[in-house]
């Protein structure tokens, strides 16, 4: 079932009835064999197979369904003991169940007979069998108008309706439906539980009704609601994208001869994988503490045509032709207009072999940088301010790599599929990746946070200085274009070579600091 | 001098609790309320009945991003003689004795709300900064402010030092058969086409778990029920007071649109 299909499915239960629960499809009807019929239990709702249109005339069928489900899950009683029942009693006490959710239903909602109503087929004919006479049954007791001849039929009409007060009752399903299957017993017609299909079409197979039914349901290896989403993203997964071929080239400054390399370095871009992401618990304080980003700049506009206080020299210059009778300037006033500048984010994650160690708290490095990073795309995006993460790697100097598991105009929820889906390797060719996150900055203030396990490595590289010569390097250079870098160590032990790259006092170790968020903001 | 704003003819206003009573001893008490609530729940209509349940005028100041301090307080004006003073509407508000209404007051900056804070403490009075002058506030005044918790919690808030001047009431939409009593009345359909737009209300507020913002006001459930007293058939008047300014989402539109449907004879 498409994404969307499914969303609208859940809302209209919702709509209707109120209620939610999983829903998912059956697996495609085998060749040949009977209809397939929507069917629900404690575990969720399953529709029969077929995609779910993006319109809602196209899905009458669903629509009908999901209400009758739902008149179930709102009217229901919990499920029938089978005991000794026959099958024909127990399709017949089911098909009065259906029969009392739904006339209970339209006490509430008259409007969705109008709904199933189409759905019943059944027309008087001479052919009795068990099969014809239960739809024939069904209709008569939806549609006030079906005027059926059948003895059978006349007496479940009479039965069901002489007492409407009775529908609440629990046992009235079961009472009737035993009569009514001791009826079709004294007939000879003869019923084959085998062959039997509920009907009409919307009518789930009763599977969420009857005790038995539960453990023959349990055994089934259909997909269980919620599945869907999950073999989507695997698949998803599975489809290698091209790479992109695009090179960037960049300086590198090289301590020894103090001086910079031209077009040192090699940066190119990969498609990032996505799998199914962990769910990250929000950080209740982390919203408010983020809003500090957004910053109110106060601007005094003069001149103005209304405004809160009088402008001063305009009032004077008035003076002058107010006295000698002519009309003075109108604008006199000044205001004072608060803009809130949005400081935009970008973080820099580093995704290198050494992440694969185990954090000091459990788990690994990355995993750490994961969450952090997940708590930040979405507290931003709650806060509407702009954020982009990059993770970067590298194998020597014509090979760094930057992915970008979240663009300025990608959607959020690509965001953490991606993060799911990065795995540690490489090296960290720092000053390259700084200086490719930095070109993808806006102009103007802007805040790049760098998440990294330490020192920066490669494996061209054996002087250990000068790779965090160049990264401090790179840094400056952005803090002269009025980017704000910070160094999030992700171990204490590794504090050192970030503190020189990004100064001592814009570095802070992320791993149990329970302020982590509020000392970003007040660094920033 | 405020004769214009006292409301001569009783507001309808169906009470749900003990609130009348609970907002009539805050009055008397001279302690500053919040209401807060759902948009359309009847906040505003609430204050209109105390206030002529009261006598006091009712001066209404609808907050926005943009209001300033002297929006609230006044400001001074250039005429032929020279500057003159123009009160703003708290400052007549707390002259002449009214109730000052403050409605969606998270929408105003924070900056501009500290004016109200020594009128909400002990030494009730406003000192105009910029004319210098102080204005004890008259007995008969009494700061009310509103807003909505329900979509402005992540964005704006009032600030705590704000907050913890008043006393609040929460205000809810009202339980199906008060709500449906209270639709019939305003909107002058029967009592069963009431409750079928309870329902459909209903049905929108469960929609907020599905990803709609906010469920349908009182409001907007009057509105329909005034198009169809007009005539319009019960699914068109749900359709353009209801589903249509609610939600742009196909899939939330389409949902309502079936709860709609199930609720048409």
């Amino acid at each position: 079932m498409s994404r969307e299909g499914e969303r609208r499915r859940a809302a209209l239960l919702r709509a209707v009835w109120g209620r939610a629960r999983p829903l998912a499809t059956l697996p495609p009807p085998e060749p040949g064999g009977p209809p397939q019929r929507p069917s629900f239990d404690e575990d969720g709702i399953r529709l029969p197979h077929g995609p779910a249109p993006a319109r809602a005339a196209d899905d009458r069928l669903a629509e009908a369904s999901l209400a009758h489900i739902g008149a179930h899950l709102a009217h229901g009683v919990g499920r029938f003991a089978a005991g000794t029942l026959r099958p024909a009693q127990v399709a017949l006490v089911s098909l009065i169940e259906d029969a009392r959710v739904e006339a209970l239903a339209l006490r509430e909602r008259p409007g969705l007979r109008r709904l199933w109503l189409p759905f019943h087929a059944a027309e008087p004919g001479i052919l009795r069998t068990a099969p014809a006479l239960m739809a024939r049954l069904s209709r008569a007791l939806l549609d006030p108008d079906a005027d059926d001849p059948d003895a059978f039929v006349a007496r479940g009409r009479t039965l069901f309706f002489a007492d409407p007060a009775a529908w609440t009752d629990p046992g009235f399903s079961r009472r009737v439906g035993d009569r009514l299957g001791n009826d079709l017993g004294q007939m000879r017609v003869p019923f084959s539980p085998r062959s039997y299909l509920v009907e009409p079409a919307y009518r789930d197979d009763h599977a969420g009704l009857w005790e038995q039914a539960e453990r023959e349901a349990a055994s089934r290896t259909e997909p269980r609601p919620g599945d869907s989403a999950a073999t989507a993203r695997a698949a998803k997964a599975e489809t290698q994208p091209e790479p992109t071929v695009r090179i960037w080239r960049y300086p590198e400054w090289d301590h020894r001869i103090r001086c910079a390399r031209p077009d040192w370095a090699s940066v190119h871009e990969e498609e990032p994988p996505a799998s199914a992401a962990p769910p990250v618990p929000p950080d209740p304080h982390l919203d408010r503490t983020l809003r500090l980003l957004r910053r109110p700049r106060a601007i005094k506009l003069k001149r103005q045509l209304d405004g809160d206080d009088l402008d001063l020299a305009a009032a004077i210059d008035a003076i002058v032709p107010l006295r000698s009778g002519r009309r003075p300037e109108p604008r006199l006033y000044t205001r004072i207009q608060h803009r809130a500048v949005s400081v935009p984010v970008l973080l820099l994650m580093d995704a290198s072999l050494s992440t694969a160690d185990p954090a000091p708290g459990g788990g690994r490095l990355i995993d750490a940088a994961r969450e952090i990073a997940q708590l930040l795309v979405d507290s931003l995006r709650r806060l509407h301010l702009p954020l982009a993460v990059m993770a970067f790697r590298s194998a020597g100097r014509h090979d760094v790599r930057a992915t970008w598991i979240k663009r300025w105009t990608d959607s959020p929820d690509i965001a953490a599929e991606r993060l799911a889906a990065l795995e540690p390797g490489g090296s960290t060719r720092l000053g390259a990746a700084l200086r490719h996150a930095g070109r993808a900055l806006p102009p103007g203030p802007s805040l790049m946070l760098v998440l990294t396990d330490g020192e920066p490595s490669d494996i061209d590289i054996h002087d250990p200085a000068y790779l965090v010569a160049d990264a401090r390097e790179a840094r400056s250079t952005l803090t002269r274009q009025g980017v704000v870098v910070l160094g999030l160590a992700l171990a204490q032990a590794q504090l050192g070579a970030l503190a020189r790259i990004c100064t001592p006092a814009r570095c802070i170790v992320v791993r149990d600091d329970p302020h982590l968020w509020r000392r970003i903001t007040h660094v920033f | 001098m405020l004769a214009d704003y006292l409301i001569r003819h009783e507001p309808y206003y169906h009470p749900v609790g003990d609130e009348v009573a609970l907002f009539a001893a805050a009055c008397a008490a001279r302690l500053p309320m919040i209401l807060k609530g759902p948009t359309g729940c009847g906040k505003t209509r609430f204050l209109e009945h105390m206030a002529w349940r009261l006598r006091r005028p009712l001066v209404t100041i609808a907050c926005h991003e943009d209001m300033s301090a002297p929006d609230l307080v006044g400001r001074w004006l250039l005429d032929a003689g020279g500057t003159v003073w123009h009160d703003g509407p708290l400052t007549r508000a707390v002259r002449h004795g009214a109730l000052c209404y403050l409605d969606e007051v998270v929408e105003a900056r924070s900056d501009t709300l500290v004016a109200i804070h020594p009128l909400t403490d002990a030494r009730r009075m406003l000192p105009l900064e910029r004319s210098g002058e102080v204005v004890p506030a008259h007995p008969d005044f009494l700061l009310v402010v509103s807003y909505n918790p329900g979509y402005q919690a992540l964005q704006k808030d009032l600030k705590e030092s704000t907050k913890q001047r008043f006393g609040a009431l929460a205000f809810t939409y009202p339980e199906p058969d008060a709500e449906a009593a209270i639709v019939a009345h305003e909107s002058g359909v029967d009592e069963i086409c009431a409750r079928r737009l309870v329902r459909v209300g209903a049905a929108s507020r469960a929609l907020v778990a599905e990803g709609l913002t906010e469920g349908a006001s009182t409001r907007m459930l009057i509105h329909a029920g005034r198009l169809i007293a007009g005539g319009i058939g019960f699914a068109s008047a749900c359709a353009l007071a209801v589903a249509t300014p609610l939600t742009d989402d196909p899939a939330l539109r389409d949902a309502l649109a079936a709860a709609v449907a199930a609720q048409v004879p």
